[in-house]
């Protein structure tokens, strides 16, 4: 059984860790990872980062993060990952690491992800150099996604994003601004190089649960969304994998 | 100034003041609804405080609800 935690936009300020040092301590006994799916500061400044440090300190079991919008507003983005990996927290930025978990190799791949829409709706790389370099960046992640996912040799594989791949778990936004929460880009980067689960954050309105085309599982882990301090997501009957009764949760 | 401006320009110094991108600002009956969910009582009251601040005069009717961190609930099995 390997147990996976996920929340994202914990929103951290300078006010202080906003209860998350509390809701987030249980994490290390009910699951054996946790992903943060971006959006871990409210602007990104460095002097919301000893907040932000005291909201993990009670976690103690290995974490992956990647960064999301409101941690590269105030332009302090490499702190912020610096300060984080500070602490032992694994910031994906395109690549993947694998973790031993009950025997079994779990393997994280994560971005940020960006923009663009979804079928029907996308952006192109075509007019204005702007418009070029929006979609641009997108690609680029997803590309750099796929290709660790590729190489990623791991029982459970397992892609970490901050922007939505699909649309179903924006459902409760209002559809104007989906181009704005995430790219159909991103999917089709997993589908190609398969995972088990995908979880991403960013979209505060929208819903829990989603499946890519491929027919990967999708969780929009905001916190706004999922309503709790972080999800427990199990995964169990495979042969590699030491299949013991989970703890009551 | 025309509604959808005021509008606009709330959720920008919402966004630039507060931080805050997920508060929908709606213009209701003559008033100001602000909707959406924030972690604590102090940003509730600060994204009011804006809304007064860039409101035109305008009334403001706060809704934000506040959504602590707490424990997760059970554990979703996915194989």
């Amino acid at each position: 059984m390997i147990r996976v935690a996920a929340v994202g936009d914990l929103h951290v300020g300078a006010d202080g860790p906003a209860g998350w040092r509390d809701a987030l301590a249980p994490v290390s006994d009910e699951a054996d990872l946790l992903l943060l799916a971006g959006d871990l500061t409210r602007v990104g400044a460095p002097e919301e980062l000893p907040s932000l440090m005291e909201a993990l300190s009670r976690v103690a079991i290995p974490t992956f993060a990647v960064l999301g919008n409101h941690d590269h507003h105030s332009g302090f983005a490499r702190e912020v990952v610096a300060q984080l990996r500070q602490r032992g927290v694994v910031v994906l930025e395109g690549e993947a690491r694998v973790l031993r978990v009950n025997g079994a190799r779990v393997g994280v791949a994560g971005t940020k992800g960006f923009g663009g829409g979804f079928a029907g709706a996308c952006g192109s790389e075509f007019g204005e150099p702007e418009m070029k370099a929006f979609i641009a960046h997108t690609r680029g992640l997803a590309d750099r996604l796929s290709a660790a996912l590729h190489e990623l040799d791991a029982d459970l594989r397992l892609a970490l994003l901050h922007y939505a791949p699909v649309e179903q778990t924006l459902a409760g936004e209002r559809p104007g601004v989906y181009p704005f929460l995430g790219s159909q880009l991103l999917a089709e980067a997993v589908d190609a190089a398969r995972a088990d689960l995908i979880v991403h954050g960013h979209a505060h309105d929208g819903s829990e649960r989603g499946v890519t085309p491929g027919g990967i599982p999708v969780r929009n882990v905001a916190q706004p969304v999922i309503r709790s301090a972080y999800r427990v997501y199990c995964f169990s009957g495979r042969d590699a994998f030491d299949c013991a009764p989970a703890p009551a949760p | 100034m025309e509604p959808e401006y005021l509008l606009s320009h709330l959720r920008e110094q919402l966004a630039r003041e507060a931080g805050e991108l997920g508060i929908e600002v709606e213009l209701v009956e003559g008033r100001l609804l602000l909707c959406g969910v924030v972690s604590t009582s102090e940003r509730r009251t600060l994204a009011e405080r804006i809304a007064y601040a860039m409101g035109d005069g305008h009334e403001v009717v706060n809704e934000i609800r506040v959504v602590p961190p707490v424990g997760a609930e059970a554990p979703e099995r996915l194989s």
